[in-house]
C-alpha cells in the first residue's frame, strides 16, 4: 500500500473516530433534545385534540345570548317623565340580559308590557306595544299615554 | 495458540463487539435522527449474546469441541471450552456495563 492510500485510510478512520467521539461527547444533550421534542410533539397533539373537541362542542352548542335591551318610548309630555317610563320598563326587562335567546318568550314579553299601567310621578300611564324584536339586542318600541 | 491466549482473545473480541457495535450504532442513530444514547443501550442489550457467539466462532468451532467433549469423554477440552465461553461472556458483560456507564 502506498503512502497516499495509507494517509487517506488514516484520514477516513480519523474521521470515523472523530464522529464517534463527538457523538459520545454529546450523547446526553442529543437524547435530552429528542426527549423535549417528543414531549412537545405530544403536548401539541394533545392541545390539537382538545381544540378540535372544543370547537366541535362550541359548534354543536352554539347559543345566542341577549347582550342588550333597547327601549324606545313615544310619549307626548315631559321628557323627564318619558325617561322614567323607560327606566321602569328597563327595570322589568333587565333580568333578560345574559340569558339565552331561546329561553325568552316573546309572547310573554308582549303580554307583560302591552296595556300595562305604570304609576310614574303620581300619574297612571298606559303602555302600548308597537313592536318587539328579539335578537342579541332586544328592541322594544312602546307608546305611553297618561290615563285621565 | 495457547489456552491463555485464546481466553484473552475471546474476552477482547466480545468486549470489542459490544463497545464498537454500540458506539457506531449510536453514531448511525445520530445520523438518521434517532436518540443516540437510547439506541446505544438498546443495541447493547440486543448484541450481547451475538458478541459471545462471534468471539467463540472467531477462535475455533466450539460447538464441535463441546460435542466431542460430551460424547467422546474428552472432558479436558470440554472444561477448556466452558472457560472460553465464560471469558467471552465476561467480556460481553463488561462491555455492556461500560456502555451503561454512559447513561450516568
Amino acid at each position: 500500500m502506498n503512502r497516499a492510500a495509507s494517509l487517506l485510510l488514516s484520514m477516513f478512520f480519523g474521521f470515523l473516530l472523530g464522529m464517534a467521539f463527538m457523538n459520545l461527547f454529546h450523547l446526553h444533550t442529543l437524547d435530552n433534545l429528542y426527549r423535549v421534542q417528543t414531549q412537545l410533539t405530544n403536548e401539541l397533539l394533545d392541545r390539537e385534540i382538545k381544540l378540535t373537541r372544543l370547537t366541535e362542542s362550541m359548534e354543536k352548542q352554539r347559543v345566542i345570548l341577549i347582550k342588550d335591551i333597547e327601549i324606545a318610548v313615544e310619549y307626548e309630555g315631559n321628557l323627564l317623565t318619558k325617561d322614567k317610563i323607560e327606566k321602569s320598563v328597563q327595570f322589568f326587562l333587565v333580568e333578560l340580559v345574559g340569558k339565552e335567546l331561546s329561553m325568552v318568550d316573546g309572547e310573554m314579553l308582549y303580554k307583560i308590557l302591552d296595556e300595562r299601567i305604570l304609576e310614574v310621578e303620581d300619574k297612571r300611564i298606559q303602555l302600548r306595544m308597537k313592536y318587539l324584536i328579539l335578537s342579541e339586542k332586544i328592541s322594544i318600541s312602546l307608546t305611553a299615554k297618561t290615563l285621565e | 495458540m495457547t489456552f491463555y491466549q485464546n481466553v484473552l482473545y475471546n474476552f477482547f473480541i466480545s468486549l470489542g463487539v459490544i463497545i464498537g457495535g454500540s458506539i457506531f450504532g449510536g453514531l448511525a442513530a445520530t445520523l438518521i435522527g434517532h436518540p443516540p444514547l437510547k439506541t446505544m443501550l438498546e443495541l447493547c442489550e440486543k448484541i450481547k449474546i451475538w458478541a459471545i457467539i462471534v468471539a467463540l466462532g472467531g477462535t475455533f468451532p466450539s460447538f464441535k469441541v463441546l460435542e466431542i467433549g460430551i460424547f467422546n469423554g474428552e472432558f479436558r477440552s470440554l472444561v477448556k471450552q466452558v472457560i472460553f465461553i465464560l471469558s467471552a461472556l465476561v467480556g460481553a458483560h463488561i462491555g455492556h456495563k461500560l456502555i451503561f456507564l454512559f447513561e450516568g
